[in-house]
């Protein structure tokens, strides 16, 4: 397994073979992640595979994929770790009830809290944690690879919280002490960039932005996901989403969106692009009414490179 | 290596990417790892490691072809292209020179005194590049920053290269002595390799720096006084600067007394007591709203002015998206709608189009009042920018007074200095009474600090 991740080469194979078609780039920063031991910041556009990256690691090193979803207002009993406060509660009483038998034969008040004492402090012990996604990472035997997505959505003061976990794989609980990983977990920060992130968060990761892929590589990831398809067709509509990517939408189509829409063709038993079927399949690519009525204008200029053969680059 | 790879940090540093110690660490860590057999991948980890954002990776790996990739290329059109045939020329030519150069006593000792004039003669490119490298190393060239700079730095590396025995030579030997024109040779082609390394050390260290020293000095120009040309930086600065101010202050969630119950948390204070729920714990963060309403003078005696004050409320109004922008001159509206729907460059034109004209105060704060007069609460900060020169009309100052009881505070920019305040038909010592703060306004520094300020006291 750590075989795999040493070499560029093989980790673009390994990742192949899952059927996740990644640029040098991506091989790059995973092969420096595993390295360097860091944790890898992901930006793009939404729907190139940043999510699907950490699905894919944690399948090729078998090892159980954590995923942390963020939102406004996560905080640290959700993100890291919280008390059984029932189960607390429960002990309380037990340990009421039981208690005359454990103080018998103890003289004076001094006696019984000299005995009390030499109780181990059980009320705040691991048995009554309840670990959440970050420390069940750390806590994971044979190591875990850890989703943190959308980290954008999180509140910055959760931002601070993350810090510790990233830089030096350990959580500080006040009552128990520091929690250190024996097998640091491979970190994925996914964000969109719906705001600035802190430099300090910046500062402990890898910075990889995964961009649309150029025409070959999305060809490649089409065919990798639909063995069946007709190669002229994939050249043609990868070639027609390049030049809707071009045109200025409020939401460009996403690799995800590539792979519905040439899966919807193959099932219409499509193998060429034509004026009507793209009109009636366009709203598999596109999400407003707006771009659909921009993209039918320019549909035209967007069919004829991708289909007369003359394929030229967009991008 | 490693000093090269400092050096390029060095040099992305100035261009503008932010690279503390710990990166600079992680990067050569990264090197380590990855070798340097491959430039593509070593230039693929750089970006990844330094980089922080989009713009800075584009900036890293630009700044990498720049410093490594440029030398590369150095090398292979001196050893290949036009000059190729010039040195294959030229190597009977050296052979001539070396023999010439032997042939006298003196011209004798300077050759075997410098290894540069050996490797020079020999046509050793990489011993070249060594002597030169090692020259360069004694220079301090962090402070080679303007052009002006280039003769000097050039004599210091030529003394630094052993240049001063050739010269001393030079002057000792006879006219027509067959050595003397072959040292004069060798010196000529030693001040070109000078001089052509300068060029290069000045294009890598100058350029970042000379974009630093514009924007500092962008700061402190007056804002009328800004050119057209340098219009574009300032706009970039702006943008900067309100980017800056967003991640200093987002909406800050402020305590209050009482808000929503926190079961959780009252359960496990209730621990103590037996589980008796006695101690309750309340969420108590509620999110204050802070309403700015900025008011910007679009007239002609501010029109040096105002595009830079519209464009700062242009890109407030990104930061802080419950703003209000208005103009006016002669009649006042609002812009707000304006300024979402257009980009900044066409949404300040329009404004200016609309509202431009002779100043009236007066009838403006009263149109002010009629416009948004009602959507003023304790939590509106309104911002005047305007020089208060009313024309001698009717200055409305109960209106302002109104306006300043009801809101938060009043806050007047004005971009004639104090000293000016009151004069002629300047209504601003009058207006100041109610602003709680009143402050002169004209370079972008002082708009920074005043915007700062502003933020903290929003808060």
């Amino acid at each position: 397994m750590s075989d795999t991740l040493s070499n560029i080469d093989s980790i673009i194979s390994a990742f192949a073979e899952h059927g996740y078609i990644c640029s040098d780039k991506i091989a790059t920063a995973v092969f420096l992640a595993n390295a360097l031991q860091k944790p890898i910041l992901i930006e793009g556009p939404p729907g190139v595979g940043k999510t699907e990256l950490a699905n894919t690691m944690a399948l090729i090193t078998e090892q159980e994929l954590i995923r942390l979803q963020c939102y406004e207002g996560l905080d640290e009993a959700k993100a890291l770790y919280e008390w059984k406060y029932g189960k607390q509660l429960l002990y309380t009483q037990v340990l009421k009830e039981k208690l005359g038998d454990l103080l018998k034969g103890t003289q004076g008040l001094d006696g019984a809290v000299e005995r009390l004492h030499s109780f181990g402090d059980v009320f705040y012990s691991e048995n009554f944690i309840e670990p959440r996604p970050l420390l069940k990472a750390l806590s994971s035997p044979a190591g875990a690879v850890l989703l943190i997505d959308e980290i954008d959505k999180a509140d910055q003061e959760f931002e601070s919280l993350l810090l510790e976990v990233l830089g030096h794989y350990q959580i500080s609980i006040p009552e128990l002490g520091t929690i250190k990983a024996k097998v640091p977990p491979r970190v994925f920060l996914t964000s969109n960039n719906t705001r600035d992130l802190s430099d300090a968060l910046k500062r402990r990761c890898l910075h990889l932005y995964i961009p649309y892929p150029d025409e070959r590589l999305e060809q490649k990831i089409i065919a990798s996901r639909l063995p069946e398809i007709d190669p002229e067709l994939n050249r043609q509509l990868v070639g027609f989403v390049h030049g809707l990517r071009a045109l200025d939408l409020k939401k460009a189509p996403a690799i995800s969106e590539t792979i519905d829409w040439a899966r919807s063709l193959v099932l219409l038993k499509a193998n060429q692009l034509d004026r009507q079927l793209v009109r009636d399949t366009l709203n598999v690519l596109l999400k407003f009414e707006n771009d659909i009525e921009a993209a039918t204008e320019k549909l035209g200029d967007l069919l004829k490179p991708s289909v007369s053969g003359t394929s030229r680059a967009l991008n | 290596m490693q000093e090269e790879l400092l050096q390029f940090m060095h040099l992305a540093r100035q261009q503008g990417v932010r690279i503390s110690p710990a990166e600079s660490m992680d990067a050569l860590q990264a090197a380590q790892a990855v070798g340097l057999d491959s430039p593509s991948l070593l230039r693929e980890s750089m970006a990844m490691t330094l980089a922080k954002t989009v713009e800075e990776e584009a900036i890293c790996k630009a700044c990498f072809d720049q410093f490594f990739l440029q030398q590369n290329n150095d090398n292979q059109t001196q050893n290949s292209s036009p000059s190729e045939i010039e040195n294959q020329a030229s190597i009977s030519d050296q052979q001539q020179l070396a023999e010439a150069l032997v042939s006298d006593e003196k011209t004798q000792e300077v050759l075997n005194q410098s290894d540069f004039i050996k490797a020079l003669l020999n046509q050793d490119q990489a011993e070249l590049e060594a002597q030169m490298a090692e020259a360069l190393g004694t220079l301090p060239l962090k402070q080679l920053s303007f052009f002006t700079q280039k003769g000097l730095f050039t004599r210091r590396l030529l003394d630094a290269l052993g240049e001063a025995p050739i010269r001393q030579t030079l002057a000792d030997l006879a006219e027509d002595n067959p050595a003397r024109q072959a040292l004069k040779d060798v010196q000529r082609a030693m001040q070109a390799q000078a001089k052509q390394a300068i060029e290069r050390a000045f294009e890598l260290n100058a350029a970042g720096q000379h974009d630093q020293l514009m924007a500092e000095l962008l700061r402190k120009t007056k804002l009328s006084a800004v050119e057209r040309r340098q219009a574009d930086r300032l706009q970039g600065l702006i943008q900067k600067l309100a980017r800056k101010l967003t991640q200093k202050h987002r909406k800050r969630p402020k305590q209050t007394r009482r808000g929503q119950l926190h079961m959780i948390k009252t359960l496990r204070r209730g621990i103590v007591n037996d589980g008796v729920m006695f101690d309750t714990f309340w969420r108590r963060t509620e999110k204050r709203k802070p309403q700015i309403m900025a008011v910007c003078d679009v007239s002609g005696s501010v029109s040096a002015y105002a595009k830079f004050l519209l464009m700062l409320l242009y890109y407030l109004q990104d930061v802080l998206p419950r703003t209000r922008s208005f103009a006016f001159a002669h009649d006042l509206g609002e812009i707000t709608a304006l300024f979402q729907q257009h980009p900044v460059e066409k949404a300040i034109e329009i404004a200016n189009w609309r509202y431009g004209g002779a100043t009236d105060y007066g009838s403006s704060l009263d149109k002010f009042w009629d416009i948004a007069g009602q959507d003023i609460t304790k939590q509106t900060t309104i911002i005047v920018l305007g020089d208060a020169r009313n024309n001698y009309g009717d200055h409305r100052f109960e209106r302002l007074l109104e306006i300043s009881e009801r809101c938060r505070r009043i806050i007047w920019l004005n971009p004639e200095g104090k000293h000016q305040w009151g004069s002629g038909d300047s209504e601003m010592l009058r207006y100041q009474r109610v602003c709680h703060i009143a402050h002169e306004c004209n370079t972008l520094g002082q708009l920074e600090t005043i915007v700062d300020e502003l933020m903290t006291l929003t808060r």
